[in-house]
């Protein structure tokens, strides 16, 4: 609006020059002036000026509106849109209750306090000299912690545990594959080291060596049959 | 039909209070932003005294936010004078039986003051209740929570891998192997005000102690709880060994003091014990075996050696397979090796640092990140982990 305002103030201004403002027929020329620069209608209206002003002013203000309407209108759309998500996902939730069964119209209905029969306060021991406000028993939008935990989503969820079921028989037998590797490399070791037999007493450390093997392999076991089973996935809604 | 109901319970002694407050948060959060789930959830923060009193802004807002906050009375003493986080859960029960949330409608969902849940939680938790299969179900838990990839953590991704077997133990008659956890499990809360958490004295693994005791009275009752966890490991080797020991403290405990405890149970308990503080002789035996020039004893050794080493470097590969898609930093590989060995050497010393030193009361492993190296964003976020 003001970029509006610019040539109009151009063409008003008395110093505008007569090609790049071409003044209508009744508008003084140069040449109805006289020599003293004095006009033969009269001065220019003294509110002229503070008429512009006026004029600018309101449409500063007319466009500071017009951007707080924008807003609005901004923000308007936006709590439509969430009013109409909520109104879907309460609209999903009693679908969902209903088709469970629940008794959803008692008197404790609304309150999730309440539902299971709690009093409305806070339980604090007699000991306990802080005075600490009551509760507000409501589950209302809370504002959006900063942090990390709002990523953890069924979605990523089901990718991480999908993806460990597909991996499960690549593990399984690249460990068996490797755990033989392995061995079979010690032993040829060991036996092409022809060393002297040790003292005889010295038979008791394969065996304290060899205590937690069977808990490894009842591990490896219950690993893949869990897997296996794959009883790990989640739904997933939005 | 009344539907059933979730009590989130939060159990600590409260003075890691930006941990425990993201872990309200993250529940909050997505009770909100789950859709379609098959319960109506409460929230409890079961806190010492001085956690309380660490923090009490952090405990207003909360309540604020609709959490109940249930203070442990220093007076309060149960019938068979356990201490420690046995006190503050048998308290929790019984302000559950005062309030009339002790039935089978009502589930217990299990959490330390570091356990965020995701909507995966959220969603695993509301399928096991519907699925009706299992009294107590549990599942895995991912360690991304302020990442950094040091050797305490690096240890925390082999837990993750570990609790596949965990997860098949459980779930199988007698639980073998002697899976459980401390958090991140869910149990009606009947079966649970039944069984209780008292004991005679402190029981540095209450959590193994009440598995046992669920299974000696309602059998094999236990299920897997699909979705992850998200805690965060111990930030020094110091915090990771004082926490092993209290585990290896809690496994001798049971096998000593714990009276439901079949004596197959009991054996088995003990092996698995015995299997954790064997790796220690076994790497002594393996470096003195180079200089000793024993190598004919370990013929039959070596046929197992392959086997327990690609065991245990697949739960680090595998672990941090999880966590890939979790966290931020991705250590180099001579990194990840040399953190790795010096994570699994702690791991390898703790069972006998428990042999000779006891775990107290006043052990108290910090999970708040050290506020020197906090950056904005992470002020209530409790991790780091990828965006």
């Amino acid at each position: 609006m003001q970029a509006e305002l610019a040539p109009r103030r151009s063409r008003s201004s008395p110093t505008a020059s007569p090609e790049s403002d071409p003044s209508p027929e009744w508008a003084e020329s140069p040449n109805d002036r006289d020599q003293s620069g004095e006009r033969e209608g009269g001065e220019p209206s003294p509110y002229f000026e503070e008429r512009l002003t006026i004029v600018r002013s309101v449409a500063a203000q007319l466009a500071e509106q017009a951007r707080t309407v924008e807003r609005s209108v901004r923000e308007l759309r936006s709590s439509l849109e969430t009013i109409d998500q909520e109104l879907g996902r309460a609209s999903s939730e009693l679908g969902f209750v209903r088709a469970l069964g629940w008794d959803d119209t008692g008197p404790h209905a609304g309150s999730w306090r309440a539902a299971a029969g709690l009093p409305g306060e806070s339980t604090r021991p007699e000991t306990d000299n802080l005075t600490v406000t009551a509760p507000s028993p409501s589950l209302a939008p809370i504002p959006r912690p900063t942090g990390s935990f709002q990523d953890f989503t069924v979605e990523r969820y089901n990718r991480t545990v999908g993806e460990l079921h597909d991996r499960r028989r690549a593990v399984g037998w690249g460990s068996v594959v490797a755990a033989v590797a392995i061995s079979a490399v010690l032993l040829v070791v060991t036996l092409q080291a022809h060393e002297p037999l040790p003292p005889m007493w010295l038979a008791v450390l394969p065996v304290v060596w060899m205590v937690p093997v069977p808990f490894f392999v009842a591990a490896f076991r219950g690993t893949h049959r869990v897997l296996k089973e794959n009883r790990l996935e989640l739904r997933e809604e939005t | 039909m009344r539907p059933p109901t979730v009590l989130f319970q939060i159990t600590a002694i409260g003075k890691n209070s930006r941990a425990l407050d993201a872990s309200a948060r993250s529940v909050l959060y997505w009770l909100r932003n789950t859709p379609n789930l098959a319960f109506r959830p409460l929230l409890w923060l079961v806190v010492e005294p001085e956690g309380l009193w660490s923090a009490p802004t952090v405990y207003e807002d909360l309540e604020r936010a609709g959490a109940r906050l249930i203070v442990v009375p220093g007076e309060y003493a149960t019938p068979l004078g356990t201490t420690g986080k046995a006190r503050a859960l048998q308290y929790a029960t019984e302000v559950r039986t005062r309030s009339g949330l002790s039935n089978p409608s009502v589930w217990v969902y299990h959490q330390d003051e570091e356990t965020c849940v995701g909507q995966d939680t959220l969603t695993g938790i509301s399928d096991f209740i519907r699925e009706g299969r299992a009294l107590v179900g549990t599942g895995i838990i991912l360690y991304p929570l302020d990442w950094m990839g040091t050797p305490s953590h690096l240890q925390e991704l082999t837990r993750s891998f570990d609790d596949l077997r965990v997860l098949d133990s459980l779930t199988l008659p007698g639980n073998p192997t002697a899976g459980f956890h401390g958090s991140h499990f869910l149990v009606r809360a009947d079966v649970e005000d039944a069984v209780g958490w008292d004991s005679i004295g402190y029981a540095p693994s209450e959590d193994l102690m009440f598995e046992i005791r669920v299974r000696a009275r309602f059998g094999s009752v236990f299920g897997v709880l699909k979705g992850f966890a998200y805690e965060k490991g111990a930030f020094s080797l110091r915090d990771q060994l004082r926490q092993r020991r209290r585990w290896m403290h809690g496994v001798m405990h049971a096998v000593v003091h714990c009276r439901e405890l079949p004596m197959r149970r009991r054996i088995t308990v003990a092996y698995c014990g015995l299997s954790w503080a064997s790796a220690l002789p076994s790497v002594a035996i393996l470096v003195a075996s180079l200089f000793l020039r024993y190598g004919p004893l370990l013929e039959v050794t070596s046929l197992f050696t392959g086997f327990v080493w690609v065991s245990m470097v697949l739960a680090y590969l595998e672990g941090y397979r999880l966590h890939s898609k979790y966290v931020d930093r991705s250590p180099s590989i001579p990194r990840f090796v040399a953190n790795g060995l010096v994570g699994a050497f702690i791991d390898v010393l703790a069972p006998w640092y428990a042999f000779v030193t006891r775990p107290t009361l006043s052990d108290f492993i910090p999970k708040d990140r050290p506020v020197a190296s906090d950056s904005p964003a992470l002020d209530r976020s409790g991790g780091t982990a990828r965006a």
